[in-house]
């Protein structure tokens, strides 16, 4: 193990070991109260009705019955597979389109970088408010834009047309996101050697070719990587859906984590919520476990 | 160089023409939203007929002096966030230094365990155990405080924190520690003096990136605090956008979106390489 020490007698190495502890405890005690007794306790929420005030009853499995019952909790779980299913492969195609253009150096390279990564920092809650200025009627650039696409006419809301508010929301976080996705692919990029390219150039090979037989081959880790984070990122989703929409046109734009949202901190059903956040977790631990599977043999081929 | 080198110069440079020209209306695409937003939080409401307020004409600052007086007022909303964000940053840095150092230098036999331990929180986010954290938070009466909310923050920020500092202090040659315990120091001494200065860019990454995710969070703070004076900037924002306050006023809307977004990018712009570092760094672990 690099770093490790040099080998002591028993009492000083005891001493170590418990100021090493000593040092963990601060951590370990955050976790513990804040982390392992919720997730713990969420267990057992979820096995009750656990209502903000009021008389807690074990309820069995009574919530998950509900769960599986429920319409909205359904369609929320559809409409963010169908979000997430849309944003990812964006995602995934601009970040490396992005990572390509600014692998290399070359003057003013460092200021593109900088812009189009600038989106990432600013947060989700602050991407929301800028793009709501931007679907605003009559004065909004993207209002603007989709009724010159002639994507609706000049005096419907955007907000108010399901479709459309799906576009924003997914424009909004592309344009948020592709900034991480391009640095990721660029630093798998970067660790290619130039050597490769410069056999397949002198070998005649064009730029889409070298592309295809030497880039995309060598950062399968990265795209793995990058795959997993935007799906757990998308499945995740509230803040912009909170913001801009509020669930959307009746309800049609809610993802999970909203309804979840919905039903533990405005209708105060906590134990519910804990079950349906149970399945939630379930599930995003699921699809990351299957896409480490099916990328993990990829790579090995 | 052969016979068509002339041509081959001038295709190489129309390239590189070309690529900075698509490079820059990418770019332009990119800003345009922000720009918009700043553009939009100059105006006052009625110039805002036009799409892209022009904004030499309308210098107005009324927007931004309307955020002032919002609600409890934009410096109580901003200095909430920035208390939240560099108690996040702070507390981060030190957790994290501690147990990084422990787990890097000083290890045991269940040192591995406690790690991957520490690294729970990455698998189970935090959106999905929202519910019993805040019944936790109001065992210790801690619900509608920022300290509450700080909590949370760092402890979400921790398997992140401990993972970077963990890797800055493996890197630090043995033969550093063994000179200075030749020398005689104790384990304070040690650390203070003697590994932390050699780890600053890793507590750096973790300043930069706890700092941001506490002054950009939006869910937790819209759980956790329920008391206007008490809210975040993205909270207030929101309330501000939902005409809690009266009538809607996009201009003073995009006047805090400004406000909110111009630290976040200020620092990231200071500390680029920080941030980039701890990304890639991220990426390796997986």
């Amino acid at each position: 193990m690099p770093g490790e020490p040099v080998a002591r007698s028993g009492a000083l190495r005891r001493r170590r070991d418990r100021t090493s502890i000593l040092l963990l405890m601060p951590a370990l005690t955050l976790l513990t109260v804040m982390f392992l007794i919720p997730l713990g306790l969420m267990f057992g929420m979820s096995l009750s009705n656990w209502p903000l005030f009021g008389n807690i009853r074990f309820a069995g499995l009574d919530n998950y019955a509900d769960a599986i019952q429920d319409a909205t909790f359904w369609q929320s779980l559809l409409f963010t597979a169908k979000y997430t299913l849309i944003v990812t492969p964006i995602q995934i195609l601009v970040g490396y389109l992005l990572a390509v253009f600014v692998r290399s150096h070359w003057t003013g390279v460092g200021a593109f970088r900088a812009i189009y990564f600038l989106p990432v920092v600013i947060g989700f809650a602050a991407a929301a408010y800028v793009f709501l200025t931007l679907v605003q009627p009559g004065t909004g650039l993207l209002d603007q834009l989709f009724i010159m696409l002639g994507l609706k006419p000049a005096d419907r809301l955007i907000l108010a047309d399901p479709t459309l508010a799906l576009v924003v929301t997914v424009i909004l976080s592309s344009w948020k996101s592709v900034g991480v996705s391009m640095i990721l692919f660029m630093a798998g990029m970067q660790a290619i050697p130039r050597d490769l390219y410069e056999a397949a150039e002198v070998d005649g090979a064009r730029w889409m070719a070298r592309e295809r037989w030497i880039t995309i081959p060598l950062v399968r880790r990265t795209f793995a990587l990058v795959l997993v984070l935007t799906v757990a990122g998308s499945i995740l989703a509230f803040d912009q859906f909170y913001i801009m929409t509020r669930g959307g046109p009746q309800g049609q734009t809610v993802t999970a984590v909203l309804w979840i949202y919905t039903v533990s901190f405005v209708r105060f059903r906590l134990g519910y919520g804990a079950a349906l956040s149970f399945i939630l977790l379930a599930l995003l631990v699921g699809i990351t476990a299957l896409q480490v599977r099916a990328l993990r043999q990829e790579v090995e081929e | 160089m052969t016979a068509s080198a002339p041509r081959g110069i001038a295709r190489r440079t129309a390239g590189h023409a070309l690529r900075y020209i698509i490079a820059s209306a990418v770019a332009l695409l990119f800003a345009l939203p922000i720009l918009a937003s700043v553009s939009r939080s100059l105006v006052d409401t009625p110039g805002a007929i036009r799409p892209f307020p022009d904004v030499l004409f309308h210098l107005i600052t009324d927007n931004y002096v309307a955020v002032v007086n919002y609600g409890a007022g934009l410096w109580t909303y901003a200095g909430n966030s920035a208390v939240v964000a560099i108690a996040t940053a702070v507390g981060s840095a030190i957790i994290a230094t501690l147990a990084g150092y422990a787990l890097a230098k000083m290890p045991f036999r269940g040192s591995g365990f406690v790690f991957v331990l520490l690294l729970t929180p990455l698998m189970v986010p935090f959106q999905g155990i929202l519910a019993p954290i805040f019944l936790i938070l109001s065992a210790l009466h801690l619900t509608n405080t920022l300290p509450g909310l700080i909590l949370i923050y760092v402890v979400f920020q921790m398997p992140f924190s401990i993972f970077i500092m963990r890797n800055t202090f493996s890197s630090i040659p043995r033969e550093i520690e063994e000179a200075a315990v030749v020398d005689g120091a104790t384990t304070a001494t040690m650390l203070l003096r003697v590994m932390v200065p050699l780890a600053v860019p890793g507590v750096i990454t973790v300043v930069l990136y706890a700092f941001l995710f506490g002054w950009n969070e939006f869910l937790g703070a819209l759980i956790v605090i329920a008391d206007n004076a008490n809210y975040t900037l993205p909270v207030a924002l929101n309330n501000v956008q939902s005409g809690v306050f009266g009538r809607v006023d996009f201009g003073v809307l995009q006047a805090g979106s400004v406000v909110a977004m111009l630290p976040s990018i200020i620092v990231f712009l200071f500390l680029q390489r920080y941030y980039t570092r701890g990304l890639i760094a991220g990426s390796v672990n997986s």
